[in-house]
């Protein structure tokens, strides 16, 4: 954990550098007052200065805190789950956003829940009914269809 | 008369079928995201949000507003159950609830607390409705430097009632006002942090980020926790709902006292229905002639705790309405509901959107009743939402967010940076960075900048505008005071006062 904290200090305070840097091309102060550069750099300053106190708290807590690990056990399961969002979102455009987004909910009870394969397909297919009436046909949002016309 | 006359008004939009649905919607729908853990109030609202754009905005808020205070219903039953608030703003009634349930007492638990949120609710929503238009009223003073002043208050006031890290709360609150100011500046025209990307010309879309940052993180965090609940095996019948005269005679100036600290908490920007009940629960103990006894069953542990965070949800609308500020992450969410909806919250909205703002005050004595009913009659059915398991419903959660991120602009870059944002709100939550002041500061980020921007340009550069003005003077000084609070703690650890922020296990 320390080790995350630290580079979550790190990060913080980089982030305040770089929204000074790209603050810097933009103009401060106008002839009719701040101009859009004015606030950016401010919170460039504030967050930079708030990643420097982050970084000497980390500093000094080092060895002193019970270790607390940044990943727990259960952490894969998160993990499982973003790799099948992230599979499903890039299968969008193929598979649309019902049949999509239903099978990437019956994936995930099936890998993380452990769930019986019938329940996942009934999930699943209950899912993309509901995704497709409610969502594209009664809401009228324009959900990408994907190769079975869904 | 004026306000008879404007509450009659509300009833009569209220009323109406389909607002009445709305109504009976948004309770239900709260009160099962109030007993499933792993779910807020912010999170659903954030997820049903784009899909109201073609709702009437009175029955949306109507919705939102059933939504929010059944959460705050509902988070009472997993802690009288099974020792699991399923809302931050049920973790007191955790302490006596779960006591009484193993006593054998679960229903008469549940009931003083349905009963009392009830009559807090009420009597919240009585004060609301006196107490908002006299603010609108003297909120029509303002001008940018109020605004700055009221803007740099909330945020301060954050630091104040987060209960963590104010350090961390501070870089929170500057990074969401970082994401507030992406795009194209309003008054000079120039694209700001877009690097060349035209999606972001028009600003990072606040749905997507709470979409991101509410729901799917909210998923990875809910997938790492043990499941280590078990649920009472307990039969609550009927007639165990209903309080014998001694729990009443215990109860009643308990749910008062907690009523009236929880609306004046709610006003707070940023005070927020969990500090509301913590501070009911701890004025409770201090006040019994038993204090000793907390925390093994008392009726009145349950009574003000819950009364208050009712209360407070209730009077969270007053700031939103009335000034155009929201207390708490769900009413931010709200406020870029209205913003989405083209109707901007502040003092004018009670002369410009009379009918929007009685239709849901009045609203919520509806809710309020039907939640006390559903609270007495449907514990069974809310009880059985336990066990349905938990990948189910974190597969809606991805569905909702996902359309939900998308519908915005019908864009696929969207559904891509709500899963940026998912993972952030993952890895803020892992390394103790608060969200609430995050989505506080972009919400309002935007007001800060351009009241900041006109003050300036009104005294020509001086910064003494905000300190020359009364009533702005009286926000700059409660915002410094507020900031000031990682010294003061600072200072009491090194005077040897030790933790001074709360902490439920010294209770």
């Amino acid at each position: 954990m320390w080790r995350a904290e630290f580079i979550g200090a790190w990060a913080v305070l980089l982030l305040g550098l770089l929204i000074i840097v790209f603050s810097l091309p933009l103009q401060y102060y106008t002839d009719l007052g701040p101009g859009p550069g004015f606030l950016p750099i401010l919170l460039g300053i504030g967050i930079l200065l708030g990643g420097i106190i982050e970084v000497i708290k980390v500093f000094r807590k080092k060895g002193k805190t019970p270790i607390e690990a940044f990943l727990l056990p259960r952490s894969r399961l998160g993990f499982q789950m973003l790799a099948l969002i992230v599979v499903t979102f890039l299968l969008l455009p193929v598979l649309g956003f019902s049949v999509g987004l239903a099978l990437c909910t019956a994936a995930a009870m099936k890998v993380i829940g452990k769930q019986k394969m019938l329940t996942c397909v009934l999930t699943a297919v209950g899912a993309a009914i509901f995704i497709h009436f409610v969502f594209a046909q009664w809401l009228d949002i324009p959900l990408p269809m994907g190769l079975v016309g869904w | 008369m004026d306000l008879w006359n404007n509450l009659m008004m509300g009833f009569s939009i209220s009323l109406t079928w389909e607002n009445l649905l709305y109504c009976l919607a948004g309770c239900f729908v709260g009160q099962i995201v109030g007993v499933l853990p792993g779910i807020g109030a912010p999170t659903a609202v954030a997820l049903l949000l784009p899909l109201t754009f073609s709702v009437n905005p009175t029955s949306a808020i109507i919705l939102f507003a059933g939504i929010y205070y059944g959460v705050a219903y509902g988070g009472t039953i997993t802690s009288v159950l099974i020792n699991v608030p399923g809302e931050s703003s049920s973790v007191m009634t955790c302490l006596d609830g779960y006591q009484m349930a193993k006593q054998g007492r679960a229903g008469a638990a549940l009931s003083v607390a349905a009963i009392g949120s009830w009559l807090a609710g009420t009597l919240s929503v009585v004060l609301l409705m006196t107490f908002a238009p006299a603010l609108a009223k003297f909120a029509l003073r303002f001008g940018p430097p109020e605004y700055f002043g009221l803007a740099m208050m909330a945020f301060g006031m954050l630091t104040v009632f987060g209960g963590g890290d104010p350090i961390k709360i501070i870089i929170s609150t500057l990074a969401g006002l970082f994401l507030a100011i992406i795009g194209l500046d309003v008054v000079s025209g120039v694209p700001r942090f877009s690097f060349g990307v035209p999606q972001l010309l028009g600003g990072v879309e606040f749905i997507v980020i709470i979409c991101g940052i509410f729901g799917l993180a909210e998923v990875f965090n809910s997938l790492e926790q043990e499941e280590e609940t078990e649920l009472l095996r307990q039969k609550i019948k009927l007639k165990d709902m209903f309080l014998t005269w001694e729990d009443w005679v215990a109860s009643r100036w308990a749910i008062f006292r907690g009523g009236i600290i929880g609306f004046f908490i709610g006003l707070i920007p940023a005070g927020g229905i969990t500090t509301a009940s913590f501070l009911a629960y701890l004025a409770e103990k201090r006040v019994s002639g038993h204090p000793d006894k907390f925390g093994t069953g008392m009726i009145e542990g349950i009574a003000s705790p819950e009364a208050a965070n009712n209360a407070a949800s209730i009077s969270g609308f007053a700031p939103l309405l009335a000034l155009g500020v929201p207390g708490s992450p769900t009413t931010a969410i709200m406020l870029a509901g209205f913003m989405m909806w083209g109707i901007r919250p502040g003092p004018l909205l009670f002369q410009n959107n009379a009918d929007l703002v009685w239709g849901l005050i009045s609203s919520k004595f509806i809710g309020n009743f039907l939640l006390l009913c559903m609270n007495i009659f449907l514990i069974p059915v809310f009880v059985s939402m336990l066990r349905v398991p938990y990948t189910i419903l974190m597969g809606f959660i991805v569905i909702f967010a996902s359309i939900g991120a998308f519908t915005v602009n019908n864009s696929i870059f969207d559904v891509w940076m709500m899963l940026g944002f998912g993972i952030l709100g993952y890895i803020m939550n892992k390394l103790k960075y608060p969200i609430v002041p995050l989505v506080l500061a972009l919400v309002l980020g935007r007001l800060a900048e351009n009241s900041l921007r006109q003050s300036l340009m009104l005294s020509g550069g001086d910064v003494s505008i905000f300190f020359t003005r009364p009533i702005s003077l009286i926000f700059m000084a409660l915002a410094i005071m507020a900031y000031m609070t990682p010294v003061y703690r600072w200072a009491a650890k090194k005077a040897g006062y030790g933790k001074t922020t709360l902490n439920v296990e010294s209770l």
